[in-house]
């Protein structure tokens, strides 16, 4: 028999919902105790509070901080859906910053070209530009460990400096604005998203809940990735039972590259509108923490990213209601990977009901799968 | 032939002539800049031996940037703090190193090594992914360097 259905949601999100409330927790301990270094203030107890409360309100308080979430979000679920998505063939992504950059590039080169054609035309051929750039910065690793075995840690590790080079070079050369003092490129002009929500909601938003649900139906719903999540979980019994573990290999990077590139493109088309030489710098490891926190599952993605971009969406506030930096949405970020990755004490404490609620990270595909 | 003669040759080889050019340039300017090149050095081959290390132990170290950056943080906000107690002293007979000097290379070593003990604990007494440990750490230095940088 089933148990009830409450005892099955509890039994999956108790160990995430725990382990955010302790990283909030230990965020205020970390706040009263910087408190003490800054000479010269009084001390306030009450100092955490307000500076979750603006973080709220910086997040959820009017309708224009719920579309900031929003916007902030999107980059993080398509990222967060790219790093998943690797993670479920077993393959770690650790390269989706320089995908996202790479995208964007992509996005930015046709969407400056076609700045003056049709609306209609500009949008697709510039976020087809970002989704295939993306996806041959992801190909490159991918056929590197099928061919030759290269650690698509290391490789991917390493496309992202040379995406970051990249993008230094091009925005500095061939892209910028002539006789510009800053690096900055054109504008893309037509290209880019049209606002659907409030005053800066693009079309990103609508974009990444509609990937999110057409990556659960391919890897839930279609052969295809069915012998994704065999290769992730066994690859010599997927080879055993005729599956392709290395085509699957570099089909899964490229697919999670031209995620990661349609991140870069949504930050591109929908918020900057034009490339600047610091352009994006902590999606892609925001994106690995987002993957992890939603156990690779492409629907409870949306809801992790949706926890990540609320806080970068109130952290502004934050800082000016209670004086404390932005960083500090870094320093959650690290602490909420830090209790995932600790859970089995967890586990042991809270003598969760299910065995293996939480598994984070390529290598135990196949608990996470008993469970989902 | 003399040499130039070999050289302009080699240059005129279509592709491979770029390479030889790069070389050529290298050579000419490595004796003005053999101090600059052994201060660039130095970081990437004490962090190639800090990789070598864990590779060997079985540990793949993908920290080490974060590590570095805490570490570098920590120098420096002891070198500030410390500096002041002993009345800003002039750099001593051996390399220049002063008491200041010492105290904050020995507490950005021990910082290194607390974080490293973190990497440790996370992936061999708790197997957590190897990887992902070291994406936390890199992670977490970031933010916590950068949060204490905007505070201090």
């Amino acid at each position: 028999m089933r148990p009830g259905l409450v005892v099955r949601v509890w039994s999956v999100i108790a160990i995430p919902v725990t382990v955010i409330g302790l990283s909030f927790l230990l965020g205020a301990a970390i706040v009263l105790v910087s408190e003490l270094l800054v000479p010269g203030k009084p001390f306030d107890w009450g100092l955490p509070f307000v500076a979750y409360g603006a973080l709220i309100e910086g997040a959820l308080g009017s309708g224009d901080a719920i579309v900031s979430t929003l916007v902030n979000t999107t980059p993080l679920v398509f990222g967060g859906l790219a790093v998943g998505f690797g993670f479920r063939a077993g393959l770690f992504n650790i390269g989706a910053q320089g995908q996202f950059l790479v995208g964007a590039l992509g996005a930015v080169i046709v969407g400056v070209w076609l700045n003056e054609a049709p609306p209609l035309v500009a949008i697709t051929a510039s976020t087809v530009a970002g989704v295939v750039a993306g996806g041959l910065w992801g190909f490159v690793p991918g056929f590197l460990k099928a061919t030759a075995g290269a650690h698509e840690v290391v490789s991917t590790i390493m496309m992202n400096y040379i995406a970051v080079g990249l993008l230094a070079a091009l925005v500095s050369g061939p892209l910028k604005v002539p006789r510009s003092p800053s690096l900055v490129t054109f504008n893309v002009g037509n290209a880019a998203f049209p606002t659907v929500i409030g005053s800066n909601g693009h079309l990103g938003i609508v974009l990444a809940i509609l990937t999110a649900v057409f990556v659960w139906w391919l890897l839930y719903r279609t052969t295809w990735g069915f012998q994704v999540r065999s290769v992730g979980a066994n690859p010599d019994a997927a080879r055993y039972a005729g599956m392709r573990p290395k085509l699957i290999t570099v089909a899964t990077m490229t697919f999670s590259g031209a995620l990661a590139g349609m991140a870069g493109t949504s930050v591109l088309l929908g918020v900057t509108h034009a490339m600047t030489s610091g352009f994006g710098t902590t999606v892609g490891f925001d994106s690995i923490a987002v993957a992890l926190l939603a156990r690779s599952h492409p629907l409870t993605t949306m809801v992790a990213a949706l926890l990540f971009g609320g806080m970068r969406a109130g952290a502004g506030l934050m800082q000016i209601r209670a004086e404390i930096p932005v960083e500090l949405v870094d320093v959650l970020q690290a602490v909420i990977l830090l209790f995932l990755v600790a859970s089995p004490i967890l586990r042991r404490v809270l003598r969760a009901t299910a065995p293996a609620v939480v598994s984070v990270g390529p290598s135990e595909g196949v608990a996470r799968e008993a469970v989902i | 032939m003399d040499i130039t003669g070999i050289a302009s040759a080699l240059y005129g080889i279509p592709v491979l002539g770029l390479v030889f050019q790069a070389l050529g340039f290298l050579i000419a300017i490595i004796p003005g800049n053999a101090a600059n090149i052994m201060n660039q050095a130095t970081p990437l081959a004490l962090a190639a031996l800090c990789g070598v290390f864990c590779e060997r132990s079985g540990v793949v170290n993908i920290g080490i940037e974060g590590t570095m950056l805490a570490a570098a943080f920590a120098a420096w906000v002891i070198g500030v703090a410390v500096n002041p107690l002993f009345g800003n002293p002039e750099p001593g007979p051996v390399f220049g190193i002063t008491i200041p000097l010492l105290i904050s290379l020995a507490g950005a070593v021990g910082v290194a090594m607390l974080i490293s003990w973190l990497h440790g604990w996370l992936s061999i007494s708790l197997r957590a992914d190897q990887i992902i440990a070291g994406t936390i750490i890199n992670i977490a230095a970031f933010g916590v360097t950068g949060y204490l940088d905007q505070l201090i």
